[in-house]
């Protein structure tokens, strides 16, 4: 134990020594601190903003003046997606999504507007958040500080002193992987104080998901450095370790993540919205107008209401049948919207699963979706805004339906057209919309977060396993 | 001097601040063999460099056939025939293929035979020649970069410690050849701290020391070098 | 003939560098990769396109047939409108994700349609595409870099640079073949795919000249980079493929990024969200006004039809209509204003493009693929003018009120969308 660290202290004074070294070091504490910093403040401008947007949604909202209540159901909110906490490590699918959706009776409206495609052709070649920094650059800096770690050793022949002075094989590859890994450990550093930071208030459990993503960093950031060291020990030339573990880089950092996402499109593509739309249209023609209650689809819902409550016309019922006819439409609407939701989201997901199972071929497919996964800013965290959105236009709908049924009788709705004193007849008071509770987004708890990242954590594991492997394989073909 | 091929008169060359050579000056004539001896970092690889005019000399000048090094680089090397030490070659090639490559270069298209005729008179095996550099011993190497040198059939052959980490065989061999190609009229220079070899083979042997040519021994009538006078200089050399 | 042989024998002797074989040939396999992706992307596209004009044709006429009025047959009357893949899309998917290709428009108010896009799974769009332009912009820098950072210091690392010098007849015998014949080789084992690609999409010679000339031109701007780099006397093999890749990484990563930030920081209060709550607010603010506020600001817009006859009703379609587009030219402002952000957002692109050849290649092949935020807008522009085609088919029946009948309803023809936008 002691000559590994030995060796790792040897190592780190041989950097201190050198102006390469020092280059890399500088640059890579610059990129982890301008990158928080930056990230911070981004995510902050944006948090803020949508705040500023929900509240002035909800005052326009809870400002409308006295209304027939169907009026409201058309006229609709919105609800903005607030951040995650620790959106300020891995923003993820953030921009590339919508940050509101307009929920409005009869249709799930989507969240358009998504901010990559305002900032154009920039959004796609990645951002400056501490996420990028480690997933992407810092394999590369360590690539540079560590590739001739072995190789060093071998061209300079020293390699045969340190055998010769009795240092093992295995101590002097994990005492370079030591000096490597502090290296790494420091540009997690400002990571995990911002992290810490930013999920001070310790809601949702973010905290716990902050401990577990900077272990999930530390694994992937130990692969690289064990693969970094194996290749060192296995090449003979420094130039020879550099290029295949550039080699390395560039096939696992900058293709396989979009390859995997390519291929996850091609081979399970998803349809439309406009066909998507289409297809709901055609669902929902049976199901019938519900604002016309004429409407034949109705027939039954007419001939059961009149028996259940024993009586020969609408009009003699005790409440507004307009009023539930618009409530039993917007039932059935729902449920046909909610499948093709939740078909859509299933195969979102789907696609997801197969992008992820590229994991198998590159650590840093793994990361990504494990980091998302923990920082509250991936597809299922989208999905379950979305999911909150819908409970909550559905919830907003029927209370107004309900709304619709008590508050008037049916000869009062028919002839709300007819007069401007009639029409006020059929207006509910505006305490109505000032009582609506807000909208407020609950996060998933640590517990779905950790699952949801649970298979790319999993894979992490076995990369950190076979490399740990390979260095071991490496150290026995040291002198080969 | 009409038969004079290589001239050095007053070459200075300095470097990262230190003079490797200072002021140093002598002739090799055509068919005449003359060995640099010297210890590391006594300016006998400086000496070759100015030659090729790969390195600019900082006085003096270094002449190739009348031509200045520095100033006509390009004329200057199609003069020249160069064995690197170590014969360093392309591995993954084969001898056929390593020689071919390196004429194109120079514009030479040789054919079969003359290639044959080289790897013959250096006397490298014939079922080694089809298999990549990889597989040789450093004398095949030497080999192989020897018949290149022949086959540019140039005026003049620089050599660079030709014959460090050969077997006595091989060196022998290498001794015959460049007799050889003296009595056809190349000038060679070579540079060397291998001591009875350039005794043995040099028309001319000078003592190079910290960028200065101190002493120069010529052979006698039947084309020997005395040695122990030399060694005894030389060693003294090495030693103040 | 002896230059030849030179060039044969480099030939022979590339043929021989296991390394820089594999990586062209990598080059090859990931730039056919890409461009077979490009080319599914842009048939599954066609075909959603041909699917969607069937079922909205369908699901039409099905919703004629049912209309009892007028406005109700507007309201109930979607038309597809669509920007189709030109033969260079399947190389630059570019944003065409993120931005409409697919819509259906009624006579409502635009703004509140106009906006809506495909949804995409923000994860795979996360990641970035795997087109060829991505190849082009990423990898192409990388395979050159590898190609090219120790042409120098192998040789001189092998002990052979010196011999090789002195052997040549002149330096550019050496060196020149050897750069032309790599350089050749990585044009062509990235252009050979898109070539396929091109001839399979028919795409008009001119379009791959330009395309391939833009290869060529970001080909040329790394290969003299990375020599610029190989060829410093002082520089290891690592320390020039260090270098090289740092390059890499301030060009196509660092300035692209740094880009981002800035853009999205100089160009603010982009919301293209208000445009749609502007424009919704309006229309549900109408409801409330009195009836003639709204007509009179329509008629003032549509003085054709200010003789039509007073509102007394309650409810009108034709005031109905009249709010929509009250709607539209009470959003229209914002919507110019969102519409120049973006532009200005792309000229600030435009500015980045001289400093990241990255940047530019990517802006050369949406450009040529019609993929880039211009040929967006013009979609934009054609689907307002069919909107505007649609809306106005409408009003002879709606403002001189006349009495509904199926046939007087069959009657207004709506051209197709390729007919408006003149597409074949």
């Amino acid at each position: 134990m002691k000559t590994i660290y030995l060796i790792a202290f040897d190592e780190l004074r041989y950097w201190r020594r050198s102006k390469t070294a020092w280059t890399v070091l500088v640059t890579l504490l610059l990129i982890s601190v301008c990158a928080a910093v930056v990230s911070n403040s981004e995510v902050s401008r944006r948090a803020d903003e949508r705040l500023a947007q929900q509240a002035e949604a909800d005052a326009i909202f809870q400002a409308q003046p006295d209304r027939h209540p169907h009026r409201m159901v058309h006229y609709g909110h919105y609800v903005y997606r607030t951040a995650s906490p620790l959106a300020v490590i891995d923003s993820g699918i953030d921009s590339m999504v919508g940050t509101s959706v307009f929920l409005e009776g009869h249709r799930q409206n989507s969240a358009t507007f998504a901010a990559a495609r305002e900032t154009g052709l920039l959004a796609r070649f990645g951002s400056f958040s501490p996420a990028f920094t480690l997933q992407t650059l810092l394999p590369l800096l360590l690539i540079l500080c560590g590739f001739a770690s072995v190789t060093r050793e071998k061209e300079n022949k020293t390699l045969y002193q340190l055998v010769g002075q009795g240092v093992g094989n295995s101590s002097l590859l994990f005492g370079k992987s030591l000096a490597l890994w502090f290296v790494a450990l420091l540009a997690l550093l400002p990571l995990f104080l911002l992290g810490f930071d930013s999920t001070a208030n310790e809601e949702f459990g973010f905290r716990s998901s902050l401990y577990s993503m900077t272990f999930g960093y530390l694994i992937y950031l130990s692969i690289w450095v064990l693969l970094i060291v194996s290749v060192s020990a296995l090449l003979r030339t420094s130039a020879q370790s550099l290029s295949v573990l550039l080699g390395l880089w560039i096939i696992t950092v900058v293709l396989m993540p979009r390859i995997a996402s390519a291929y996850a499109g091609v081979s399970a593509p998803s349809p439309s919205q406009i066909e998507t739309n289409l297809r709901v249209a055609e669902t929902m023609r049976s199901g019938g107008d519900s604002h016309d209650i004429e409407d034949t689809a109705f027939a039954d819902l007419r001939s059961l209401t009149l028996a259940e409550y024993d009586v020969e016309k609408i009009e003699d019922l005790p409440f507004n049948y307009r009023g539930l006819v618009a409530f039993r439409g917007e039932e059935a609407d729902t449920e046909v919207l909610t499948q093709f939701a939740q078909e859509r989201m299933e195969q979102e997901l789907r696609q997801k699963q197969i992008a992820d199972s590229f994991s198998v071929l590159s650590p840093v497919v793994a990361i990504r979706s494990f980091s998302m996964a923990l920082a509250g800013t991936a597809l299922q965290d989208h999905h379950h805004f979305l999911r909150a959105a819908e409970d909550y236009r559905y919830n907003m709908v029927q209370t107004f339906n309900r709304l619709q049924m008590a508050e008037m009788t049916l000869a009062e709705d028919l002839a709300r057209n007819d007069s401007d004193e009639s029409g006020r007849r059929t207006r509910v008071d505006s305490s109505a919309w000032t009582d609506m509770p807000v909208f407020e987004l609950r996060s998933l708890d640590h517990a779905q977060r950790w699952q949801a990242g649970s298979n790319p954590g999993l894979t992490m594991g076995l990369w950190l396993f076979a490399s740990f492997v390979l260095l071991l394989l490496s150290a026995r073909r040291l002198h080969a | 001097m009409s038969n004079c091929a290589l001239r050095a008169s007053d070459l200075e060359v300095i470097r990262g601040g230190n003079a490797v050579l200072s002021g140093m000056s002598f002739e090799v004539k055509q068919g005449e063999v003359f060995a640099l001896l010297g210890g590391n970092g006594a300016g006998k690889s400086t000496t070759l460099l100015t030659f090729m005019g790969l390195l600019q000399p900082n006085g003096g000048i270094a002449e190739v056939l009348g031509q200045s090094a520095a100033k006509e680089p390009v004329a200057v090397r199609n003069q020249i025939a160069y064995l690197p030490e170590n014969a360093a070659l392309y591995d993954h090639l084969t001898a056929w293929e390593n020689l071919t490559y390196f004429l194109s270069l120079s514009q030479v298209r040789p054919d079969q035979a003359s290639l044959s005729a080289a790897l013959d008179s250096v006397s490298l095996p014939i079922q080694s020649r089809g298999k990549p550099l990889k597989s040789y011993s450093k004398g095949m190497r030497q080999k192989v970069a020897i018949a290149l040198a022949l086959l540019r059939e140039t005026p003049v052959l620089l050599l660079d410690e030709p014959t460090s980490g050969l077997d006595p065989s091989a060196v022998e061999d290498f001794h015959n050849i460049i007799e050889r190609l003296a009595k056809q009229g190349v000038a060679v220079l070579m540079v060397t701290h291998d001591l009875y070899g350039a005794c043995h083979v040099a028309h001319r042997v000078g003592i190079l020391r910290a960028g200065q040519l101190v002493e120069v021994f010529e052979a006698d009538e039947d084309g020997s070098i005395e040695i122990a006078t030399v060694r005894d200089l030389f060693l003294q050399q090495q030693a103040a | 003939m002896n230059q030849s042989f030179r060039m044969r024998q480099e030939f022979h002797f590339l043929l021989k560098s296991k390394a820089v074989l594999g990586v062209l040939l990598l080059l090859f396999v990931i730039s056919g990769v890409s461009v077979a992706l490009g080319l599914n992307y842009v048939e599954a596209e066609r075909q959603q396109i041909t699917e969607l004009i069937q079922l909205d044709t369908e699901e039409r006429t099905h919703k004629r047939s049912l209309a009892y009025d007028y406005g109700g047959a507007a309201y109930d009357a979607f038309h597809a409108a669509w920007n189709p893949p030109t033969p260079l899309t399947f190389a630059a998917i570019g944003q065409r994700d993120l931005n409409p290709t697919l819509m259906r428009i009624r006579a409502l108010a635009i703004e509140g349609q106009i906006y809506e896009t495909d949804s995409v799974n923000p994860e795979l769009a996360l990641a970035g595409r795997f087109d060829f332009a991505f190849v082009a912009a990423y990898l192409l820098p990388l395979v050159i870099i590898f190609v090219f950072y120790d042409l120098l210091a192998s040789e001189r690392e092998g002990g052979r640079l010196n011999l090789l010098v002195v052997t040549a007849e002149r330096a550019s015998a050496l060196w020149l073949p050897r750069i032309l014949l790599r350089f050749f080789g990585i044009l062509i084992s990235i252009l050979f795919p898109l070539w396929v690609g091109m001839l399979m999409e028919s795409a008009a010679v001119g379009s791959m000249l330009s395309a391939s000339f833009a290869i060529v031109v970001q080909a040329v701007i790394w290969t003299a980079l990375v020599l610029a780099i190989a060829t410093r006397p002082t520089f290891r093999s690592e320390t020039s493929a260090a270098v090289s890749v740092g390059a890499w990484v301030v060009l196509t990563l660092a300035i692209p990024i740094a880009g981002k930030v800035y853009i999205e920081g100089s160009v603010t209060g982009i919301k293209g969200a208000e445009v749609a709550l502007v424009q919704r607010e309006a229309v549900n603010d109408a409801w409330d006004l009195p009836k003639s506020t709204t007509m009179d600001a329509f008629y003032a817009s549509h003085p054709e039809w200010s003789d039509s006859a007073p509102i007394n009703e309650e409810w009108h379609w034709k005031w109905y209509y009249a709010f929509q587009q009250v709607g539209d030219e009470l959003a229209a402002d914002l919507a110019q204003e969102y519409r120049a952000a973006m532009l200005a957002r792309d000229q600030l692109t435009a500015r980045f493009a001289f400093i990241s050849p990255a940047v530019a290649i990517q802006r050369q092949f949406e450009a040529l693929a019609h993929t880039n935020l211009d040929a967006s807008l013009a979609f934009e522009d054609q689907v307002r003018e069919y909107h505007e085609h649609i809306r106005r088919a409408y009003y002879p029946v709606l403002f001189r009120e006349v009495p509904f009948s199926s046939e007087r309803l069959a009657q207004i023809e709506i051209a197709d969308f390729s007919e408006s936008a003149g597409l074949d």
